[in-house]
Order: structure tokens, then sequence, then C-alpha cells
């Protein structure tokens, strides 16, 4: 398996499952931009902190298995794997935000 | 060998779950019930995928940098980099992500019926899709359910 293969099996397809889940509810410019403020220090925080241990020689990747495309020490899926994750996780919190809003809702027509 | 450098490399992030608990413990503190389940999901979520790529050696680590304990192929210190990193995103999220019923000092709503009123209102004269897409800000404060268990 290739580190693409495992971006598309456990990050992607399950991004479009939650996406197809909350659909029109994504259309909130509030939940990108705190996404994207979130991105902008994940991302260069992810890359020095992977670098770093890369050339300490923690850990490593298989050439063979990554496209060979690399920035710094690190291959281009690693930071894809970084943005799909941090996309994943708000993604993740905001469906959590809007069903326990949902859950207030049904019990407020409950109550009245 | 230095069988504690992984570790050592996780106290970054250790780092900076304590800046975020430094600025803005009130919110994460009153938003407990929430965040720490989609942290806990993430965690064995992406510990199992990891586990999987470990077997199909996309990436891999040098045993010398690690200090040997593991759950099936997985690194202890890798688990906890999966749950630094779910925390550290999913805080930054409760941290940043704007809230209506939030006064300027950041203290929320806690008028049970200024709470409700927010959501009848948003209610009022939109269809399901259009209410539950994001017409104004989603609120923070607890639901109904939350505060009659309390």
């Amino acid at each position: 398996m290739t580190y693409a293969c495992f971006l598309v099996l456990f990050l992607l397809l399950p991004l479009a499952l939650v996406s197809l889940m909350l659909r029109r509810r994504l259309l909130n410019w509030r939940y990108w931009l705190t996404t994207a403020q979130l991105l902008l220090v994940v991302l260069p925080t992810m890359a020095l902190w992977d670098h770093a241990a890369v050339v300490l020689g923690v850990w490593g990747w298989t050439p063979q298995q990554t496209w060979g495309v690399r920035l710094w020490l690190i291959p281009l899926e690693e930071y894809l794997f970084a943005l799909l994750e941090t996309v994943l996780l708000t993604m993740l919190m905001y469906a959590l935000l809007l069903w326990t809003r949902e859950g207030a809702h049904a019990l407020g027509r409950k109550r009245t | 060998m230095n069988h504690y450098l992984y570790l050592e490399l996780l106290l970054a992030w250790v780092l900076i779950l304590a800046l975020q608990w430094l600025v803005g413990w009130k919110k994460l503190w009153r938003q407990r019930r929430r965040w720490p389940w989609i942290v806990l999901g993430a965690s064995i979520y992406f510990s199992l995928a990891d586990a999987l790529a470990l077997s199909q050696h996309i990436w891999f680590f040098h045993p010398a940098f690690l200090i040997g304990w593991s759950v099936g192929n997985v690194p202890v210190e890798e688990l906890l980099f999966f749950v630094l990193t779910a925390a550290m995103v999913v805080q930054g999220f409760v941290l940043i992500f704007p809230s209506e019923t939030e006064g300027g000092d950041g203290q929320p709503v806690r008028d049970k019926e200024k709470a409700d009123q927010v959501h009848i209102q948003g209610e009022q004269g939109a269809s399901s899709q259009e209410r539950l897409s994001d017409r104004g800000p989603i609120s923070w404060a607890e639901s109904a359910e939350e505060r009659r268990a309390r």
C-alpha cells in the first residue's frame, strides 16, 4: 500500500462521509475560517517538528511508497496527512456542535 | 542511543496544549463534555490506521529512539502523538470558533431563557436544511439536556 492509498482510505473517505452528512451545513465561512487559522499554525509547526525528527533519525518513509516529492525531508503526503487530519477533526467537532444544538432544538420542541 | 528521544519530541505538543489551557482554560473546561470524545475517538481511529501503515512499511521507526513499549505494532509514543495532536486541533477549534451566545468577555450566556430564545429564533421561518446550515454562529451554550442533567 502506498502513502497516497492510505490517505484516500483513512482520511479522504471519512472526510467525504462526514461532508455528505453535513452537506449544506458546511457552507459556513466561520467554520472554514477557524479551520484555516488552525492550519496556519498546524502545518508550519508539523513541518518543523517532523523535519527535526527525520534529521535525528527517529522515523522515515519507504521511498517506493511515496510520490518522491519532498519539501525539506518530508514527503508531500505527510503535509497532506496533517492537512486532512486537521480538517477531519474540525469537521467532527463542528458536527458534534451542530448535533448538540439540534438536540437542544428537539428538546425545546417537546417542552412547548 | 537515546530511547527517550521520540518522547522528548512529544514535549513540543505538550507545550502547545499547556499554552492552550493557559489562555482558554475556562472555555475548555466548560466544553469538557464535548471535545474529549472527539479526541478519544480520533486517537483510537488514527492508532488503528497507524498499525496498518506500519505493517505495510509506509513509515517506520528507529527502535533505538523508542522506549520499547507498544500496543500491537504501534509504539506508545505514536499513540501519545495521536492523542496530543488530536487534542491540539480540537482544543484549538473550541478556542477559536466564534460563539453567538458568548458575551464580549468570553462568558457564555447562562440565562436559560435567553439561550432558548436564540435557538427558537434560529428555527423560525427556516426549512430544516436552512436552519441547519449556518445562518448565524453555532451556540456553544449547553444543550437543554445537559442543563437539565445538572
